[in-house]
């Protein structure tokens, strides 16, 4: 009923005996004790606050067991800023004002950069892209907002800056 | 909410070895996919089960092939795999039209056609394309012993196929679709990446003269799932699709293809729809064909 799992977890090694249905959100936050990432509805994947990247992808990780990530590696909200320093996309959500609560905006960061890796530019792209995840505070406007600002940041980087930024 | 206990969780990594444990664990197991429909499933315990085989290894169903006579997809080629191929997007725009409208970016990311056709909710998006597209599904019970069947004969009812309980989608094959062809999908949700209550999904033949010689219309929210609009098809054949002919075959879909009240939508609401849907549908789809220049 116990099954070992390894999963890397920005950066950082973790390695537990874990029961077959603990979901990935649940390694996350317990295991590996980063409660940066949110638990929202716990059903079916619609809100989205839950999401981060495995294997380069944003994914629902409430919708995916902690055995299904064995041997995988996922980036969370807590790897985003690096030396200190914020990451763009906090940057950008920072100055665009683009959360009120805060608690889908791990959710909608960890989206934006799955986004932000791919060329995905109009307007309609950037909604489709971020609508994977709900915000009941802010109406969305904002957060286009600081989409458009993150990406305006990440536009004017050279390569070698930008993949520094993206190592998953 | 959480899944039950699980027994017994296993992650094989070929076609062989996950028939074997099918085979060993029969009558207890479930074959996980994408599990973006499975996963919600477990966790509202709707399902229960002893034994999880994980399918997220296996490459070989992972696959996208080419070939002289069509396609092949692996049951385990996701939506956003789907969704960024152009062949598939040139070739079979109905298909992409689908991939692009299932939930959102992170389901598509972990989201297959396989899991998608074998979960068969009536009001998913594949079905109704890959029935309009003629699709040929492979179900596999071991290495030697396999059988392809028509999409239409592969969703019996709402949530129900005719995959036998020992037998693995390993593919699906889109035959090439003939020269002047063209087909488009769209579904009418009330929120962005919801189910649909009613969609639509056309694929048409045209002959040098821009006449129609053939054409598929498969209705997808109906009452019993993904139906074929079998009158409303026939009219098409054979005709030039001007606006009376794409009006009366949304009349005739209407009419001929049975649909249900739910909370989502009346059963006259998704009448109306379809009426309006598929002139739309057959127009894209000409216009895709060539049929408009």
């Amino acid at each position: 009923m116990k099954t070992p799992v390894h999963i890397t977890i920005n950066g950082e090694p973790y390695e537990s005996m874990v029961e077959n249905r603990l979901l990935l959100v649940d390694f996350i936050r317990e295991v590996a004790q980063l409660t940066g990432t949110h638990v929202g509805c716990s059903v079916e994947g619609r809100c989205g606050v839950c999401t981060v990247i495995l294997d380069g992808k944003p994914i629902k990780s409430c919708l995916m067991l902690a055995v299904q990530a064995d041997g995988s590696s996922v980036l969370t909200i807590e790897g985003l800023a690096a030396g200190g320093k914020l990451h763009p996309i906090q940057e950008a959500f920072w100055e665009k004002h683009g959360l009120q609560c805060g608690f889908c905006t791990p959710g909608q960061m960890m989206t934006l950069y799955g986004l932000l890796k791919s060329p995905k530019r109009t307007d309609e792209e950037i909604r489709e892209a971020m609508s994977g995840v709900l915000c009941p505070c802010t109406g969305y406007v904002h957060i286009i907002e600081a989409v458009k600002a993150a990406m305006a940041k990440v536009d004017t980087m050279t390569p070698a800056e930008r993949e520094a930024l993206f190592p998953l | 909410m959480y899944p039950k206990p699980i027994e017994r969780f296993f992650a094989p990594t070929s076609v062989a070895e996950t028939l074997k444990l099918l085979d060993e664990n029969r009558g207890n197991a479930k074959l996980i996919a994408g599990g973006q429909s499975l996963m919600p499933m477990l966790k509202v315990r709707l399902l229960e089960t002893q034994c999880l085989i994980d399918l997220n290894r296996v490459k070989e169903l992972a696959e996208i092939r080419e070939s002289t006579d069509g396609l092949t997809l692996g049951a385990m080629v996701r939506h956003a795999d789907v969704e960024a191929n152009q062949f598939i997007r040139t070739n079979y725009p109905i298909l992409n039209d689908a991939a692009r409208v299932i939930g959102d970016p992170q389901i598509r990311n972990r989201g297959t056609i396989g899991g998608s056709l074998v979960h068969a909710d009536p009001a998913a998006d594949y079905p109704a394309a890959v029935i309009a597209l003629d699709a040929r599904l492979t179900l596999t019970k071991s290495p030697s012993k396999s059988r392809t069947l028509a999409a239409d004969k592969f969703f019996l009812s709402p949530m129900v196929t005719a995959a036998a309980e020992d037998e693995l989608l390993t593919a699906i094959h889109l035959p090439k679709p003939p020269p002047r062809s063209g087909g488009a999908y769209v579904k009418h949700s009330l929120v962005s990446g919801d189910f649909a209550i009613i969609s639509v999904a056309a694929q048409l033949t045209l002959d040098s003269s821009g006449r129609c010689t053939s054409a598929r219309i498969v209705i997808g929210g109906a009452a019993s799932g993904a139906t074929p609009a079998a009158r409303a098809s026939a009219l098409l054949a054979g005709k030039k699709l001007d606006e009376a002919v794409c009006r009366e075959a949304g009349e005739t879909a209407a009419g001929e293809v049975e649909v249900s009240s739910d909370v989502r939508a009346s059963a006259e609401y998704r009448r109306e729809l379809i009426r309006y849907m598929v002139p739309t549908m057959v127009r894209r789809a000409l216009d895709r064909a060539g049929g408009a220049k």
